[in-house]
């Protein structure tokens, strides 16, 4: 109850923040639509030429990309933007004034600020799955629908973990610019049907980065592709990432402040 | 060692591992793959006591170890060694009850947001350490009064310059009401009259409220004008802990005695009377131990063409130098 009060306080000063940018917002549109038409026209392109690619038709495949755009847009919106804010108060110093607040330094890393301005990729996202959908005369039921708010919220955590590690990292290491880089193109692999990748990057894609419960899992959901056991495996590799990673955030932070100048 | 102090260091100390590097492109990339460590020995088995309400000047050359030590005690900064108690908690188990109590501002790092009035900071501020409705109007208010705030709180923060910043900086600090504040250069790069009106606003706040006060500052009248009591760190290790006036008495027993006299070409040893600190002209300062002052005045009365003398105790910059030179030997 106290951290949801707290996170619309954080969430509100960090939209005005972004309301002084205005000109971000309309960059944001433009980079957007620029970007959706980039990617429907190398996947038409490609299904022109082969009717199935991996086993997805292209509707299907559609489905995948607006679950990219959706996925993208949630973690632009909201694990990035504090997830780059942690890096750069290691770098600054200002870690310090978040250490020195009485509450979970992990809470108030991960939610201080929501890039409002990102929203626009997460409604490209709906709007394109929507489109999808009912393009393909399909009827989402309670249970796809459910699974797919399931697995996408899953999937934020996968990425979230994942970032809290490589951004833990940076209590020893400082400056690590190019960490950013690294989760990007894990998630990019994502946006193709997993099925297209020899099987050593699939296997790769699955155990040791699971990129597959990103975006897959999500589409394979809202498509109805999903068995209830993925569900519960997908549920069950989130919570173990979310706890290995924040164990790792704690060890991380008692060496920050055993060791920093 | 007093059991009752708010504020008890016990042979605190704290030892950084930090890499060596070489110049040069071959040994740069020689440490990417292998670094060579050495141990800096930033506040070594430090010891003292601070009293509830008590408002001390922590002094030192840079490189001294305030800093790290005012980090240790904020909990931000495991020891290596020693101990510390801050108001009965121990500061690096950073326990929210002790945080909620504290308060650290550093003068050449920012808390508040960037692009935003510093009003919209607060407000961040009051939920997270959760001040009631009532007592954050109240305290609000009164900083807002006190620090002559009204006319800068509501615009964004990137627009304020660095005196109104850290006033700012300063109110979003007390706005919990904490009753241990560290201050860390609290005037760092701030004119002369704010200066002034920060000091006059801590004075004020430890009067009001008996808040515990820990300075840190390079400028001595920031210590002079707030701290009945001061704590002189050098390399690492304590050097003295007392009152102003005991700093001159035990540190630096002597006077200067300003001479300003008829001539310039005068044939006579000055030496003689005492140690010439400064000579432009006919004036001429001269630094005589405390004993003797009358006796060489007096000599010097009779056998110098003087206009004028005075004599005063040597300001306080020169004697934390002094000590500090002493130390270095």
């Amino acid at each position: 109850m106290r951290h949801l009060k707290l996170l619309s306080v954080f969430y509100r000063s960090s939209i005005q923040t972004d309301m002084e940018y205005r000109a971000d917002f309309f960059t944001r549109i433009i980079a957007s639509l620029l970007g959706l038409l980039m990617n429907v026209g190398a996947f038409s392109i490609a299904f022109h030429y082969a009717g199935k690619i991996g086993g997805w038709t292209f509707p299907q495949a559609m489905v995948l990309l607006s679950i990219y755009y959706l996925m993208d847009g949630l973690i632009e919106m909201f694990i990035a933007p504090n997830m780059r804010a942690v890096m750069e108060h290691v770098r600054q110093g200002t870690l310090d004034y978040i250490l020195l607040k009485p509450i979970s330094a992990q809470f108030m890393s991960s939610f201080r600020t929501v890039n409002i301005w990102r929203l626009v990729n997460v409604l490209v996202g709906v709007g394109l799955s929507f489109y999808t959908i009912t393009q393909r005369g399909l009827v989402i039921g309670a249970t796809e629908a459910f699974m797919f708010a399931v697995t996408l919220a899953c999937g934020a955590v996968i990425v979230y973990s994942f970032w809290l590690c490589l951004v833990t990292l940076t209590f020893w290491f400082v400056k690590l610019d190019n960490i950013e880089q690294i989760v990007w193109q894990a998630f990019e692999a994502g946006r193709y049907p997993i099925d297209v990748y020899p099987i050593w990057l699939k296997n790769t894609l699955t155990y040791v980065i699971p990129v597959v419960f990103i975006i897959t899992v999500p589409a394979q959901a809202l498509a109805g592709k999903l068995s209830m056991s993925y569900l519960l495996v997908s549920m069950f590799v989130a919570l173990s990432t979310l706890v290995g990673a924040s164990a790792f955030w704690r060890f991380g932070l008692k060496h920050y402040t055993g060791a920093s100048a | 060692m007093n059991e009752n102090g708010l504020i008890i260091l016990d042979g605190l100390q704290k030892v950084y591992r930090v890499h060596e590097r070489e110049s040069g492109a071959t040994a740069s990339i020689k440490s990417l793959f292998k670094r060579k460590y050495k141990e800096v020995h930033a506040v070594e088995s430090v010891s003292f006591t601070v009293e509830a309400g008590e408002v001390v000047g922590f002094l030192g050359p840079n490189g001294a170890g305030k800093t790290t030590t005012l980090k240790m005690l904020a909990g931000l900064l495991h020891p290596t060694g020693g101990d510390a108690t801050v108001m009965g908690f121990t500061p690096w188990k950073r326990e929210n009850e002790f945080l909620r109590n504290i308060s650290l501002v550093m003068g050449n790092r920012n808390q508040l947001m960037w692009d935003i009035p510093a009003m919209d900071s607060f407000v961040v501020n009051r939920a997270i350490y959760q001040i009631p409705e009532l007592q954050f109007k109240e305290t609000l208010d009164e900083l807002v009064e006190l620090l002559d705030l009204g006319a800068i709180i509501n615009k964004p923060v990137r627009g304020l310059s660095l005196g109104e910043r850290m006033k700012c900086e300063l109110a979003a600090a007390l706005l919990h009401r904490p009753r241990v504040l560290f201050l860390d250069e609290p005037t760092l790069g701030v004119d002369v009259t704010m200066q002034g009106r920060i000091r006059q606003f801590i004075a004020e706040h430890n009067r009001k409220y008996g808040a515990t006060v820990l300075l840190t500052s390079h400028y001595m009248a920031d210590v002079t004008a707030l701290c009945s009591r001061i704590i002189v760190i050098h390399h690492g290790k304590l050097l003295f802990d007392g009152g102003i006036a005991d700093l001159s008495q035990k540190i630096a027993p002597f006077k200067l005695v300003r001479l300003d006299l008829e001539r310039a070409d005068l044939e006579a040893n000055l030496e003689q009377y005492g140690e010439v600190t400064s000579r432009d002209e006919t004036k001429i300062t001269l630094r005589v131990p405390k004993e003797n002052t009358s006796a060489v005045v007096s000599r010097i009365l009779t056998e110098l063409p003087v206009v004028d003398l005075t004599v005063e105790d040597p300001p306080i910059e020169e004697i934390i130098e002094q000590v500090f030179r002493g130390a270095d030997k």
